[in-house]
């Protein structure tokens, strides 16, 4: 799993990669909450609510390169070996015009 | 109709040949039709200047235009706008820059400054509130940017004054020379450097003491105040621009496979880590900077590594920055880097250090050797002809040639022509990665498709800042869309063109689109100018300025078969990560797009169409 700028100090104590153990998307998202420090501010980076039944709005995830929201979203299973990746966009509006 | 507001009304006309500055009205009936800035300017260079002009000639001719908004307290308005025939291009050439140096010209109490003709000897124009006068260059001709910004200051006994100048790269008419203001902003793309250095005019220096007068001060303070608000509320423009400028994306996007590498023959940097936004946030970056009345602060002041000091040491300016600059921003860290397989991120900073003095684009130096790496481990140039061993991740070579290029020494003479002339010089036009002759940025257009049609149909050749469909291909918003896609692409990259072409008109900066729409700088607009604009007629300006560059395009003899990718793109599949197997799908989705235009099929605007844009 490879964690981009803000996120390596928010949920991976400044790591810039992890091995996870997930058969999902969204299971390894709720591992990494799980063992978040501060769980709360971790549990609202990743998911848009409580519920956990979407990833937060500025929260990109891709599997091998390619976005979620063009496969199965958080439930896009997970094979060994596949790479995960985590970024933040965060813009709004119309970006870049 | 009288000007009420962001407009000072006067526009400078300097005839170098004659050597005289004229002062005259702003063409007020242009203004609200296309707004000012890079729209202004288009219709003034559609009026004056013949499309066939060889662009080097004293019959070009060479604007600066500032917008509205420039000089206002509205965030980010610190932009001016540089047009003229490129040389490197042979289309219109629309190159912006920030900075100060527009809010100074406006508060000196010019929207604009029209120069024609050639002058016999290097001068520089000076502007001090209503004094506007041409001064010998003579003992400036030769020098770098930071000497130049450096002496006028001096000898003006103004240090406040802006300066906008070109570097020997200019002088020596490097295809893709930049005019840099304040060192290290610069109007970078297109080769308007070359075209100011062909006019003998070395620099422009301005001071003004006035301000900009605003229609409705009220409404100005509210509206730009809201757009300040929602500035604050977009994570993108308060954090992440903030910390990790715009290299934050070199991560980004080398993880969805598009970071072209070694000259478009990856797609993928093994080494993009070591030259990221983060790299640089960890271990180089000394601080952040804005330009006039910028409240997103992109910019970055970044540190030789003390390793590096002995190496690619730098002369500083200003000199308490030690072994500091300032950049590299993401699009010249992958071209100096990535796409020269380059991972010292020391080189690359010198090389981008470098290009702001010498005065260069570094997105087209950086490819244009990259072209050359490849020619050079194909066997086709060798060290007879390039005088130093040029493979790909050589940080030696880089600077080598960066220096070469500006000064056209020996094979940096090839290099200063530009990827598609050297190209075809040494037999092997197949290296140029561009389009109408600008090499491009940072995107493999194979991975992102929308950015290969944004690419091929841009006014001023290959530029991501024309219609960065990046923003719903990778960032997602205002909507995500498949990067891989064909579909849609065609009326997503009109409405980018559109909206980006309104914003450059209005003197503010694109970034601003990270974090707030048209429709929060609309208001600032009515505001600021007293125009009782309609609520879609600011994005219809847009429209009414792109059509007219491509009405000037035409004309100066581009056509539809100048509107597509080099056969690397079209017809090579990416070798390998996540968009293995991609080629660019521009055939399926130009059509599409000249039909979003109300374009024919040959891509000429339709008559209904410029009869509805009021171009008929």
């Amino acid at each position: 799993m490879r964690l981009l700028a803000g996120l390596r100090d928010r949920l991976a104590g400044g790591s810039h990669a992890l091995e996870v153990d997930a058969s999902s998307v969204r299971d390894l998202l709720t591992r990494l909450v799980g063992e978040s420090p501060d769980f709360r501010a971790a549990e609202e980076l990743v998911f848009e609510s409580a519920t956990r039944d979407r990833a937060a709005r500025d929260l990109r995830i891709l599997v091998n390169g390619r976005s979620v929201q063009f496969l199965a979203g958080l439930d896009t299973n997970l094979q060994s070996n596949d790479t995960v990746t985590l970024h933040l966009t965060g813009a709004r509006g119309y970006p870049g015009g | 109709m009288t000007l009420q507001g962001g407009f000072t009304g006067t526009i400078l006309r300097v005839d170098l040949t004659r050597g005289s500055v004229e002062k005259e009205a702003i063409r007020e009936d242009w203004a609200r039709e296309f707004v000012g800035g890079r729209g202004i300017a288009v219709r003034y260079l559609h009026e004056e200047v013949d499309p066939q002009v060889d662009p080097l000639s004293p019959d070009n001719k060479l604007i600066f235009a500032t917008g509205p908004l420039t000089g206002t307290n509205a965030s980010c308005g610190a932009r001016y706008m540089v047009i003229t025939k490129g040389p490197l291009t042979g289309a219109v050439t629309t190159s912006n820059s920030g900075g100060r140096f527009a809010p100074e010209l406006k508060f000196a109490g010019y929207d604009m400054i029209l120069f024609e003709g050639r002058s016999e000897r290097p001068v520089y124009l000076w502007i001090q509130d209503e004094i506007a006068e041409l001064r010998d260059a003579s003992h400036l001709w030769g020098k770098g940017v930071f000497e130049t910004e450096d002496t006028i200051r001096r000898e003006s006994g103004l240090p406040d004054c802006a300066v906008s100048a070109i570097g020997p790269a200019g002088e020596n008419l490097v295809r893709y020379a930049a005019i840099v203001n304040e060192k290290y902003r610069a109007a970078g793309r297109s080769g308007v450097g070359a075209v100011m250095g062909s006019k003998n005019l070395k620099a422009i220096a301005v001071r003004g003491t006035g301000a900009v007068r605003v229609a409705d001060p009220v409404a100005t303070m509210r509206s730009q105040w809201a757009m300040k608000h929602e500035l604050t509320q977009a994570p993108l423009t308060a954090e992440g621009l903030p910390a990790y400028g715009t290299l934050a994306l070199m991560n980004v996007i080398n993880e969805h496979g598009a970071l072209p590498t070694r000259n478009y023959r990856d797609s993928q940097f093994e080494n993009a880590e070591d030259i990221s936004g983060e790299e640089l946030a960890e271990t180089r970056l000394a601080a952040n900077k804005a330009c006039f009345a910028c409240t997103i602060a992109c910019g970055r002041v970044s540190r030789i590594s003390e390793e590096g000091v002995g190496r690619y040491g730098v002369s500083c300016s200003p000199r308490n920055w030690r072994h500091a600059t300032e950049g590299p921003e993401y699009e010249n860290a992958w071209s100096l880097g990535a796409d020269c397989g380059i991972s010292d991120f020391d080189a690359i900073l010198k090389s981008n250090w470098m290009c702001n003095d010498l005065g260069m684009d570094p997105i087209s130096l950086g490819a244009t050797i990259a072209a050359a790496m490849e020619l050079y481990e194909a066997g086709v140039i060798d060290e007879s002809v390039t005088g130093i061993p040029m493979p790909f991740g050589s940080g030696e070579a880089l600077l080598t040639m960066t220096e070469k290029a500006a000064y056209r020494d020996g094979f940096g003479d090839q290099i200063a022509e530009g990827s598609k002339i050297m190209g075809e010089r040494l037999g092997h036009p197949e290296v140029f990665m561009g389009v109408k002759g600008q090499e491009f940025p940072a995107y493999d257009p194979r991975a992102l498709q929308g950015m290969g049609l944004g690419y091929a149909t841009s006014n001023r050749g290959a530029c991501h800042l024309r219609a960065y469909t990046v923003a719903v291909e990778v960032v997602g918003e205002p909507e995500p869309m498949d990067p891989r896609a064909a579909e849609g692409k065609g009326a997503v990259t009109k409405a980018f063109q559109d909206t980006s072409t309104a914003v450059d008109a209005t003197g503010l900066c694109l970034f601003l689109t990270f974090g707030t729409t048209l429709e929060s700088i609309h208001p600032i607009l009515k505001a600021v100018t007293g125009f009782d604009l309609a609520d879609n007629e600011l994005l219809q300006a847009g429209e009414r300025i792109w059509n007219l560059e491509r009405l000037w395009n035409l004309r100066a003899g581009l056509t539809a078969a100048d509107d597509t990718l080099p056969k690397r793109m079209l017809k090579d599949a990416i070798r390998g990560g996540p968009a293995q197997g991609e080629v660019s799908r521009l055939p399926e989705m130009l059509p599409d797009y000249y039909r979003e235009r109300g374009w024919t099929e040959e891509g000429h605007p339709t008559a209904e169409k410029l009869a509805e844009l009021g171009l008929g």
